[in-house]
C-alpha cells in the first residue's frame, strides 16, 4: 500500500514524504484535512479560520492548502453537474436541429446559470419559439423542480406587452424546460457594454419595463432577478423582460456557496435579498432592482462596485451608490431623484410599487412634476430613527436584555435601600457596583454565548459596556480622590448610560437616541434630587433596557414560529 | 446538499434489506437509482481516449448487468457499502475497456488530450461548468473562471497514477476519507496520509505552473 509512484522531481524535494517517515504532525495534519474535505464533500461550510484556531499548529499547513482543495473541489464539481443523461445524448453534444416535443431546437442563442436557450421551431404551429432548457443538477431537488414548473406555469400566464411570454412549460427526460417567444434583437447588457443610453431612452425603457413588472406583481409574480441581461430590446421594437422569478432560490444561496467559494454577483440586488432576508422580499425589492438597471443605463456602470462579490454583498448593505449626476454630470436632476428614491436601502422610502415608478418616469418624460421630489425632509428623518440592517442582531439580545434591567434595578434599589440606612462605606457601595454588576455582566456574557457564536457588531457592544462599566466603576475611586461624599457622582451615571445608548442608536436603531434623550435628562434629575437619584435612575434605566429588550424578544419568537 | 454522486444510503439500506427478503422489485429500484452514479462515474474516469472509442451507455449497461448477476452473493455477503461494490465492478469494467481499446488509445498518445479535452464537445463541457458555478458571472468573470478550472484539470493530469486517483476520487467523486479507504483497501489513517500527499504536490504544481504563466 505504500506504493507511490515515481516521484515527480519537481515537487520531490519540498514533499517527500512517504508513509515510512511520516511525522506526527503530518499523520495529525492529514486527519483534520480529511475531515475538513469530508465536510465539503457533505455539503456543509467549512470555516477554515474556526479549525486554524483549534489546531494552531497545523494552520499554517491547512491554510496552505486550503485554497488548493477549493478550487480542485469547485472543478469537480462543475464536473459534477453536467447532467449525465440516459442514452448518448448528452446535450452539450447535441447535434443541431433535434427535436423534442413539439419544438424542433435549431440554434443555441444563449446561455444562463439555469440552462442553454434554443431558437427553435413550434412544429405543430409553425412558429419561432425560444426555449430554454433547464439543467437538472440546477434544482437541487424534486421540490425545486416541482416549485419551478409552479412558477413557470404561473409566469406563462402573464401578458403584457412588455413581458416576454411563455408559451408552454414541459419536461423532456427529466429535464425541465418552456418556450417562449423569440424575440430577435439584443439584450439590455450587449446595448450598455456599447455605453451608456440618452437619458429619456434610458427612462422610456426602464418606464415600459416597470410597468411589465407592475403588471406581474398585481398578479403575485415577483420577478426577483432583474438585471439589464434579462431585459431584451426587439430590432426596431419595444423592450421586454424575461426569466421571471427562475431565481427563486436566490438570496442565501447567491451569497456563499458551501464549500465556501464566493458565487454569484449581486449588482442589481436589493438589500433585503442580498442579507437573505426572504421574508422581507416583495414588490420593493424589484423596484431597487429597476433603479439599479436605470442608473446604469445612465450612468455606464451599475450603482455598486466591487472587487469581490463579498465586499459588493457588504456595499449593497452598508453604502449609498456614488449620485448619478457625479458620473454623469449632465444628467438632469429630476431623473437622478427618481433613481436615488428607488436605491433607497429600507424598502419603505422606495417607490411602493413598480408602477409608482413608472408613472413617476413618464411625468418626468412628460416634463411633469415628479413625486419624488417631495417629502425629502421627512425620509431624512425617518431614515435618521429607523434600524439598521444590524438590529436583527439585537433579537438575540432581548431576553437577556430584560434580565439586564432586573439586575440594574436590582444594583439601584440596594444601592438606595443603603442611601436610606445612612451607610456611607464606600467600599460597600464600590463592591455593589462594581462586584455585583461585574459577577452579573460575567453570566450575561456567558448565557449569550451559549446561545451561539458572537457576532463582530456584538462584540463592538460589549466593549462599549464594559467602558460603561469601567467608567461607573471609576466613579467611587474618583471620589474618594477628591474627597467627596461617597454617591456625589452618581449623576454621571445617567451620562454614562446615555452614551451607551447614543453609540448603539449609531449601531442599531434610530430608536435609541430615545433613551439616550431620556437618560441625560434623568442625570439633571438625578443631580437635582440626589437622595432619590439611585431610584430614578434604576427605574429609568431599566426601562431603557427592558422596552427594547421585550421589543426584540417577542420579534425573536415571532420570527421562530414562522 | 451532500455532493456525493451516489445516492443517499438511507434509501439503500431500504432496499438492500427489502432485496435480501427476495423482493425483486426492490432490486430492480436499487440499480436503477444507481444506474445514473454509474454513468457519471463513468464519464468522468473512464479515458477520454478510450470514450471516444467505447459507448459509455455500453459500459454502464454492462456494469449493472453483472452487478445484477452477482448482487446475491453480494447480499450473502457484504463486504463493503454497496456503492463501493458496484464502483468495484464499474472500475474492472473500466480497466477492462482500456485494455482493449488501448492500442488503438496509444495511437492517439501523439495528439494528447488532457482529461477535459475531447475536441469541441468537451470544450463546451468547461465553459458550461463555468457559467453553471455562477449564474450572473459577467463574461470576463466567467473566462477567468473557465481558465482556472482548465488550469486545475491540466494540472490534475500531470500528477502520478496514485496522486491523481486520490484527489478524482475525493473531489471528483466526492467519496469521503472512509469511503476511500474502504475501496482502497487502506485503513483510514493511510488513505488521508495519501490525500495529504495529493493535495500537497497539487498544490506544488498548481502553483509552479501559475509562475510560470504569470512570467
Amino acid at each position: 500500500m505504500n506504493a507511490a509512484g515515481p516521484p515527480d522531481p519537481r515537487t520531490a524535494a519540498s514533499t517527500a514524504v512517504t508513509q515510512s517517515e511520516m511525522s506526527l504532525h503530518d499523520q495529525k495534519l492529514a486527519e483534520v484535512l480529511s475531515e475538513m474535505t469530508d465536510g465539503v464533500a457533505r455539503g456543509e461550510r467549512v470555516d477554515l479560520e474556526i479549525i486554524c484556531r483549534q489546531h494552531p499548529n497545523l494552520a499554517s499547513d491547512l491554510r496552505s492548502l486550503w485554497g488548493a482543495v477549493l478550487v480542485t473541489d469547485a472543478t469537480g464539481t462543475a464536473q459534477r453537474e453536467i447532467p449525465a443523461e440516459s442514452g448518448s445524448g448528452q446535450w452539450r453534444g447535441l447535434s443541431l436541429p433535434t427535436t423534442i416535443d413539439d419544438y424542433e431546437l435549431l440554434e443555441e442563442i444563449g446561455r444562463g446559470g439555469m440552462g442553454v436557450v434554443f431558437r427553435a421551431r413550434q412544429i405543430t404551429l409553425d412558429r419561432e419559439v425560444a426555449v430554454k432548457m433547464i439543467l437538472r443538477g440546477r434544482l437541487a431537488s424534486e421540490a425545486d423542480l416541482q416549485r419551478f414548473l409552479a412558477e413557470a406555469a404561473a409566469t406563462a400566464r402573464l401578458e403584457h406587452p412588455h413581458i416576454v411570454p411563455i408559451y408552454d412549460v414541459g419536461d423532456f427526460d427529466g429535464r425541465p424546460y418552456f418556450s417562449m417567444k423569440y424575440i430577435d434583437g439584443e439584450t439590455l447588457a450587449d446595448r450598455l457594454a456599447r455605453g451608456p443610453l440618452p437619458q429619456r431612452t434610458a427612462a422610456k425603457i426602464v418606464s415600459k419595463i416597470a410597468r411589465g413588472i407592475g403588471a406581474a406583481h398585481r398578479h403575485g409574480v415577483l420577478h426577483r432577478d432583474i438585471k439589464p441581461s434579462n431585459i431584451l430590446l426587439a430590432k426596431g421594437g419595444e423592450p421586454m423582460i424575461t426569466d421571471f422569478g427562475l431565481a427563486k432560490q436566490e438570496a442565501s444561496q447567491h451569497s456563499l456557496t458551501s464549500s465556501g467559494m464566493v458565487l454569484g454577483t449581486p449588482a442589481y440586488m436589493s438589500p433585503e435579498q442580498a442579507a437573505g432576508r426572504r421574508g422581507l422580499v416583495g414588490p420593493t425589492s424589484d423596484v431597487y432592482s429597476l433603479g439599479c438597471v436605470l442608473y446604469h443605463a445612465l450612468a455606464g456602470r451599475a450603482p455598486l462596485i466591487a472587487d469581490s462579490p463579498v465586499e459588493l454583498m457588504l456595499k449593497v448593505l452598508e453604502q449609498d451608490p456614488p449620485p448619478p449626476r457625479m458620473l454623469r454630470p449632465n444628467l438632469d436632476r429630476d431623473l437622478e431623484m427618481i433613481v436615488v428614491r428607488c436605491l433607497q436601502k429600507p424598502a419603505d422610502l422606495r417607490y411602493a410599487s413598480a408602477d409608482h415608478l413608472a408613472d413617476d418616469l413618464e411625468a418626468f418624460l412628460n416634463d411633469e412634476r415628479i413625486s419624488a421630489r417631495s417629502g425629502r425632509f421627512s425620509q431624512v428623518v425617518a431614515r435618521l430613527f429607523r434600524e439598521t440592517h444590524h438590529a436583527t442582531v439585537l433579537e438575540n439580545w432581548g431576553l437577556l436584555w430584560m434580565w439586564h434591567s432586573l439586575a440594574l434595578l436590582i444594583a439601584c434599589l440596594s444601592t438606595w435601600l443603603l442611601q436610606q440606612a445612612d451607610v456611607t462605606s464606600r467600599l460597600t457601595y464600590g463592591t455593589v457596583w462594581t462586584v455585583g454588576l461585574g459577577a452579573w455582566a460575567m453570566v450575561f456574557w456567558m448565557l449569550r454565548r451559549r446561545l451561539g457564536p458572537v457576532t463582530f457588531i456584538e462584540r463592538q457592544t460589549a466593549h462599549v459596556w464594559a467602558a460603561s462599566m469601567a467608567g461607573v466603576g471609576m466613579l467611587f475611586p474618583l471620589e474618594w480622590c477628591m474627597e467627596l461624599p461617597v454617591l456625589t457622582l452618581s449623576p454621571v451615571l445617567g451620562v454614562i448610560t446615555s452614551m451607551v445608548f447614543l453609540v448603539k442608536a449609531g449601531m442599531f436603531s434610530g430608536a435609541f437616541y430615545g433613551q439616550f434623550a431620556v437618560l441625560i435628562a434623568t442625570s439633571i434629575v438625578m443631580a437635582l434630587s440626589p437622595e432619590y437619584a439611585h431610584l430614578i435612575f434604576g427605574v429609568v434605566a431599566a426601562g431603557c433596557f427592558f422596552i427594547p429588550g421585550l421589543k426584540y424578544y417577542r420579534q425573536r419568537v415571532r420570527g421562530e414560529l414562522r | 446538499m451532500a455532493k456525493s454522486i451516489w445516492p443517499q444510503s438511507d434509501q439503500t439500506e431500504t432496499l438492500l434489506a427489502a432485496a435480501r427478503e427476495g423482493d425483486a422489485d426492490a432490486v430492480n429500484q436499487l440499480l436503477d437509482r444507481h444506474r445514473d452514479p454509474v454513468r457519471r462515474l463513468v464519464q468522468l474516469r473512464l479515458d477520454r481516449r478510450v470514450q471516444q472509442r467505447v459507448d459509455v451507455s455500453d459500459v454502464v449497461q454492462d456494469v449493472m448487468f453483472e452487478a445484477n448477476g452477482r448482487l446475491q452473493a453480494y447480499l450473502d455477503n457484504p463486504v463493503m457499502a454497496f456503492h463501493l461494490w458496484l464502483r468495484q465492478i464499474a472500475w474492472d469494467h473500466m480497466i477492462d475497456a482500456y485494455r482493449r481499446h488501448r492500442k488503438s488509445a496509444k495511437r492517439d498518445m501523439d495528439r494528447e488530450q488532457p482529461l477535459v479535452a475531447a475536441g469541441g464537445a468537451d470544450q463546451s463541457t468547461i465553459e458550461l461548468a463555468g457559467q453553471l458555478c455562477d449564474p450572473e458571472l459577467t463574461p470576463q468573470a466567467a473566462a477567468a473562471q473557465r481558465e482556472l478550472a482548465q488550469h486545475v484539470e491540466r494540472t490534475i493530469e500531470l500528477l502520478d497514477e496514485q496522486d491523481r486517483e486520490i484527489i478524482l476520487m475525493r473531489h471528483y467523486e466526492h467519496l469521503t476519507n472512509q469511503e476511500v479507504a474502504e475501496a482502497l483497501g487502506l485503513n483510514s489513517p493511510a488513505a488521508s496520509m495519501r490525500y495529504l500527499r495529493a493535495i500537497r504536490r497539487l498544490r506544488e504544481l498548481l502553483q509552479s505552473k501559475g509562475e510560470a504563466s504569470d512570467s
